[in-house]
């Protein structure tokens, strides 16, 4: 017993000796690769050796609204702007001069976030699965009896991508094809659950963003490949924030600097296939996806999307689907 | 109350441990409670009524509660009944069972599943080549499924010792009063085991009403009660108190009012166990022999997959989400120990601190309930044994929402992991303890007194080294329980203070499944070790096989 | 030192299990507290242990008022019915236990232990367990445990109602030894008449929280002074007589139309009284035998016991008696003879009813 106390003791003082205090601290919601090639490029840019609190976005919003009095995070990396809006009161206005090579519309007022990656929405289509369909070049195609329960998308109720990619399919499509595509489709109560139901052919379709998509393309899975509907698609960027009186000051500046860094975005879609939110990286130098140029985007209007959640969902909530539980 | 009382030190041990168990098991449970009636929207209850996803989620959970538990007793009976009474070959396997359940994470588990009966797996495309099409084991098929193999254990573990303590004489009776026996097994084995099969069959509807990890991952399209617990409590963007607070209560309530049915079932006392003489296991032989051991065999082999899954996963190389099967690498390992070493650190660390505590903290309340009763220690059992009808998933919106802020706040401190795994693990320590002193005369302590050691050194002394046996098989067993503890840790940790389970659970939602197979296999090692060492060095009876 | 108790009640909740029980054990006695069980023997003893607290009156070991005393700082030594030995220390240190908890340490320690331990013949068995050793030989280190640490007080607890007929026997002997030589102050519970009468110097038969009677062994067996007593220690035949005159020591009563004599142990004028006879103090003989009272009498049941015979014996007026024989000739009677039952009224006693 003693000698397990004494162990416990040692492993807890290692633990600690991991952060200084004046590192900068990330909040973040990426994913461990993602988190790792940006902290390396930190590290190497700007000299900064960082903290990482991960967590989903709420949690992380929510916790750095608590700690107002006293924040222990510098930099929040990173969600939508609809969802880091109600925090804006403990967010930090700051033009980074990295924004400059962003496009215009990507920036939102007063700089209050800064863009970090472009999202991109994609079919996802298990070729195996296909067993004798035409593999789907438009939303259209999916709305074709014939996927009836094949085709999964995240639940738009608890999923900011679920709700973006319902909320743009409601404005692209007429209504009747609207209708008989939302019939075909089962959700998920977990968005992490599309891509890999997909990969393990428990469906042939998943709507879900290209970073999800690509990694089995990258992976050498060779049955997935990815549709961008020939109507057009959805884009949603993401941002990354200053927290309001960051205790890391003008190193909590420089790490959103070099978030936003030609290196650090480059690497970022090495390894987690992020779309850069810069104009001045070519991707397809870099990973096997086209140009965003080349694809067609359906722009909707994020703020409506926004203002009309509650009504949208409950009409949605009422369409017949594939995957209705009961 | 005599004076003399106040002045021996367990009156004041008594309300410490009640003011402790008041801050940290009551007041988070009152305060569900009361927030699921005030809340922003007015009561959780009259939105409960008209919240339709909810509903549907209270109605699936209690739908899967008892399919589950059904097929786990249909599963566990007659393998404890082929294994208390027969010899025959592999016997030994399945005595390895209650291992194998405690052992492998769920979410391992469900994800091996996947692998087998998907809709692309093993199996699945195998009777697909034959004209056969299963359902789809998302939903209601895999949840049952996964479930049942891993809960039937439960009622295995309880149906066999039953059995064992059955007198074989009252089966040999019936059967010389010219029952068969087959008949004379139903008609007098049954009613005399039942009451086991029941507690067994009901723990096993409290851990489906509970189940986190299994529900998350197979429920997909399926609403049930803790998923939508959680989601309540850690959504994008909002954080329902009310709702949270209202489902939580649901479950509460649903386990407490079963446990209220088992105390019923329990004092109607029809149901006495027979101590008597336990009937010889017989050797099985020939044709009977070779089916007996193929159909146990073949439990013990669907249990024993994810553990096979994970040993060669961990070793596999991928490339983001792909496993690369067929080609080797040490990189997953080199991870769990090199690069990222955090979650097997505080693991051990959580784990091993909770142990300690929870162990000492019950040792010393059961000795109090057992050996010290007073006006309150009848309280301190009962508050107790509260966090039995508690999931993690309770538990853990319990915590984060008392203690966020307020009086003590622990929001995004390793304390309160720690305190998740005491609470709930506790009551088992109790549970145990309590056995252990009831067989502790009273005069050993007294003899002690009388040579002149004051209470508390007679207790350290004298009562302590006695229980020490069972002391230490506690701890090991609430080590492994806590190591491996998911629902309400997830809930309650914060960046950084990941443990091996969550992590887990992170990679295989992110669908990085060799890293999980290494933080897995990594994991099953770490709960294993102290088994291994104390079952054969120190030769601890874990599982009361005496 | 002696233990005095006066005006002691113990109460458990609302039971009331010793009620005002006052008590003078004088230094050195070998005390025994005879009694059924449920007759509150061992709580009495509990609470002079201080383990069961006393809610009214006073405890006192030699003059020192213990009564508030918590039962550690007490220097008792108790023996247990179950022996209470530690099963994971040695019968070394289990004997040790109660010198080291008065912080004696090193070879005194040892020395003491080893000797305590030879002297119940156990000097050999210093490093077993307790699991390791027979009933006997338990209860023998139990009594060296409690008397190592030189008590004031010896206290047992029926030590001897968990061993076989023959051990009880030898290890009475060396209780009684122990306590002599030792000259410590004893009191010792059983519910066994034979244990109290062979070892006590005083016995205290107790009977619902209440001490019925004190007295030495010879003072409780022949001279019951109530019908309570009577019946526990020893067999007695107990009838109800009407008491018809008294002359100094003697009564002459009535009982089923005869009317005879027997030793005054009444305590004053009465009109109605008890008699006790032993059953073997009754004669059965043939003729009358001179010098007895004799009774016409008929045999009606007969329990041929080896060493002696138990009779049933109907006497005039329906009056039924047990009578035992001894010696040559005790099984002569057989059932249905007519005989005569004779006893000396000096052994014949009339108490308060």
């Amino acid at each position: 017993m003693m000698k397990l106390a004494a162990t416990t003791m040692l492993l807890a003082g290692f633990a600690a000796a991991g952060a200084a205090a004046a590192d900068p601290v990330i909040y973040t919601t990426n994913p461990v690769p993602a988190v790792e090639a940006v902290q390396a490029v930190i590290k190497e840019k700007a000299g900064l050796t960082t903290g990482i609190i991960t967590g989903g976005s709420g949690v992380l919003l929510r916790r750095i609204e608590a700690e107002k009095a006293t924040p222990q995070g510098d930099v929040f990396w990173s969600s939508s702007a609809n969802t880091m809006g109600a925090f804006k009161d403990v967010l930090e206005p700051y033009t980074s001069p990295e924004l400059a090579a962003m496009p215009a519309d990507l920036r939102v007022p007063e700089d209050y976030f800064q863009p970090a990656n472009v999202h991109v929405v994609t079919v996802m289509v298990n070729t195996d699965q296909l067993n004798g369909s035409a593999a789907p070049g438009d939303w259209k195609d999916l709305a074709d009896p014939s996927w009836k329960g094949r085709i999964v998308l995240p639940d738009p109720a608890n999923s900011s991508t679920g709700y973006t990619i319902v909320w743009g399919l409601s404005k692209l499509l007429d209504e009747a094809t609207y209708k008989a595509l939302v019939a075909n489709l089962v959700v998920s109560s977990s968005s992490s659950a599309v891509p890999k139901g997909v990969a393990m052919g428990e469906y042939t379709v998943g709507i879900t963003f290209e970073t999800n998509s690509y990694s089995y393309v990258d992976g050498g899975q060779t049955e997935i490949s990815i549709v961008y509907p020939s109507s057009g698609t959805f884009t949603t960027p993401e941002f990354a924030a200053l927290v309001k009186g960051a205790p890391a000051g003008d190193n909590a500046k420089k790490t959103i600097d070099t978030l936003l860094s030609k290196e650090a975005q480059i690497e970022l879609l090495k390894v987690a296939f992020r779309r850069p939110s810069r104009t001045d990286i070519q991707v397809s130098d870099f990973v096997k996806l086209p140009e965003l140029a080349s694809i067609k985007v359906f722009k909707i209007d994020e703020e409506e999307a926004a203002r009309s959640r509650d009504t949208f969902l409950a009409e949605w909530a009422a369409l017949p689907k594939a995957g209705s539980s009961k | 109350m005599n004076p003399s009382l106040l002045r021996s030190p367990w009156p004041w041990f008594s309300a410490l441990a009640l003011a402790l168990l008041g801050v940290f098991v009551v007041y988070p449970l009152l305060y569900i409670f009361t927030a699921s009636f005030f809340g922003d929207g007015g009561s959780g209850w009259v939105q409960l009524m008209h919240d339709g996803r909810s509903l549907a989620a209270i109605g699936n959970t209690l739908v899967l509660a008892c399919v589950v538990t059904l097929c786990s007793t249909l599963i566990g009976v007659p393998l404890a009944y082929v294994s208390a009474r027969f010899r025959f070959r592999g016997k030994l396997l399945i005595t390895l069972l209650p291992l194998i359940t405690l052992v492998i994470p769920e979410v391992v588990t469900a994800q091996t599943w996947l692998m087998i009966l998907g809709n692309n797996g093993l199996i699945t495309r195998f009777l697909k080549g034959h004209g056969i099409f299963l359902p789809s084991f998302y939903g209601w098929f895999g949840l049952i499924t996964s479930m049942s193999f891993i809960y039937y254990t439960y009622v295995y573990i309880g149906t066999v010792a039953a059995i064992g303590k059955f007198d074989a004489q009252l089966e040999e009776a019936a059967q010389s009063l010219g029952t068969a026996p087959v008949r004379s097994r139903f008609h007098v084995m049954l009613p005399v085991i039942r009451p086991a099969i029941l507690a067994s069959a009901l723990l096993v509807f409290t851990m489906v009403v509970g189940n986190f990890a299994i529900s998350t991952i197979l429920g997909h399209n399926v609403p049930l009660l803790s998923v939508a617990i959680y989601q309540a409590a850690v959504a994008e963007g909002a954080s329902n108190l009310t709702m949270q607070s209202t489902l939580a209560s649901t479950s509460v309530l649903i386990v407490m009012g079963l446990l209220f049915v088992n105390r019923r079932i329990i004092a109607r006392g029809r149901y006495e166990i027979v101590q008597g003489r336990g009937a010889k296991p017989q050797p099985l032989k020939g044709g009977q022999g070779v089916l007996v051991s193929a159909a146990a065999g073949v439990v013990v082999a669907i249990s024993l997959l994810p553990l096979v899954t994970i040993a060669v996963g961990a070793f596999t190389v991928s490339r983001g989400p792909v496993m690369r099967w067929g080609e080797w690498t040490l990189d997953n390992m080199a991870r769990v120990f090199i690069t990222a070493p955090g979650p097997l650190v505080n693991s051990i660390l959580f784990a091993g601190i909770a142990t300690l505590i929870s162990v000492a903290f019950s040792t010393l309340v059961s000795y109090l309930v057992v050996k010290k009763p007073n006006l309150v220690t009848p309280l301190i059992d009962y508050v107790a044994a509260i966090p039995l009808a508690l999931s993690g998933t309770v538990l853990g919106v319990g915590l984060l929402a008392s203690f966020n802020g307020g009086f003590l706040s622990l929001t995004g401190t390793s304390t309160i992991i720690v305190l998740a795994y005491v609470i709930r693990r506790m009551p088992f320590g109790m549970r145990n303890g309590q056995a252990i002193l009831h067989n502790i005369p009273n005069s050993i302590e007294e003899a002690s007194i009388s040579l002149g050691s004051p209470p508390f050194r007679t207790f350290l002394r004298v009562v302590l080294p006695m229980m020490l046996p069972a002391v230490a098989s506690a701890a090991i067993l609430t080590w492994t329980t806590t190591v491996s503890e998911l629902s309400a840790s997830l809930l309650v940790y914060s960046g950084g203070r990941e443990t091996l389970p969550i992590q887990i659970f992170r990679l295989i939602d992110s669908g990085l499944m060799a890293y999980a197979s290494a933080y897995g296999l990594v994991l099953v090692a770490v709960i294993l070790l102290p088994v291994v060492i104390a079952t054969t060095v120190f030769k601890v009876d874990l599982f009361g096989s005496k | 030192m002696g233990i005095a108790i006066s005006n002691l009640s113990v109460r458990y909740g609302a039971e009331t299990v010793i009620s005002g029980l006052s008590l003078d054990i004088p230094q050195g006695c070998f005390f025994t507290l005879l009694g059924p069980s449920g007759c509150g023997k061992t709580t009495l003893l509990r609470t002079i242990a201080g383990f069961a607290p006393a809610s009214g009156g006073q405890i006192r070991f030699g003059g020192r008022d213990v009564t508030e005393l918590p039962p550690h700082k007490r220097a008792i030594g108790m023996v247990f019915q179950d022996y209470a030995l530690f099963p994971d220390k040695t019968v070394a240190d289990n004997v040790a236990y109660g010198l080291r908890a008065r912080g004696e340490k090193g070879e005194g320690v040892e020395r003491k232990v080893k000797a305590a331990l030879e002297r119940v013949g156990l000097g050999h068995l210093l490093s077993r367990h307790p699991a390791a050793l027979s009933g006997g030989q338990r209860q023998r280190v139990a009594l060296a445990r409690a008397l190592v640490i030189k008590p004031t007080v010896l206290l047992m607890d029926e030590p001897l109602s968990n061993l076989d007929a023959k051990l009880r026997v030898q290890i009475r002997e060396t209780i009684i030894e122990l306590q002599r030589e030792a000259n410590i102050t004893t009191v010792f519970v059983t519910h066994d008449q034979e244990e109290a009468l062979s070892m006590s110097d005083l016995i205290g038969v107790m009977n619902k929280g209440k001490v019925e009677q004190l007295g030495t062994p010879q003072q409780i067996y022949a001279t019951p002074r109530t019908g309570y007593v009577a019946d526990f220690v020893g067999a007695a035949n107990r009838t109800d007589v009407a008491v018809r005159s008294t002359s100094p020591g003697l009564v002459e009563f009535e009982v089923a139309g005869n009317r005879l004599l027997a030793t005054d142990a009444l305590e004053g004028p009465a009109e109605h009284g008890l008699l006790v006879l032993r059953p073997e103090d009754l004669k059965i003989s043939s003729a009358p035998v001179a010098g007895l009272q004799s009774l016409p009498a008929t045999i009606r049941g007969r329990q041929y016991l080896g060493a002696r015979t138990s009779y049933s014996v109907e006497c005039a007026g329906g009056l039924v008696l047990n009578a035992e024989l001894h010696g040559a000739g005790h099984d002569a009677f057989l059932p249905g003879a007519s005989v005569h039952l004779g006893f000396d009224p000096a052994a014949a006693r009339v108490i308060r009813s």
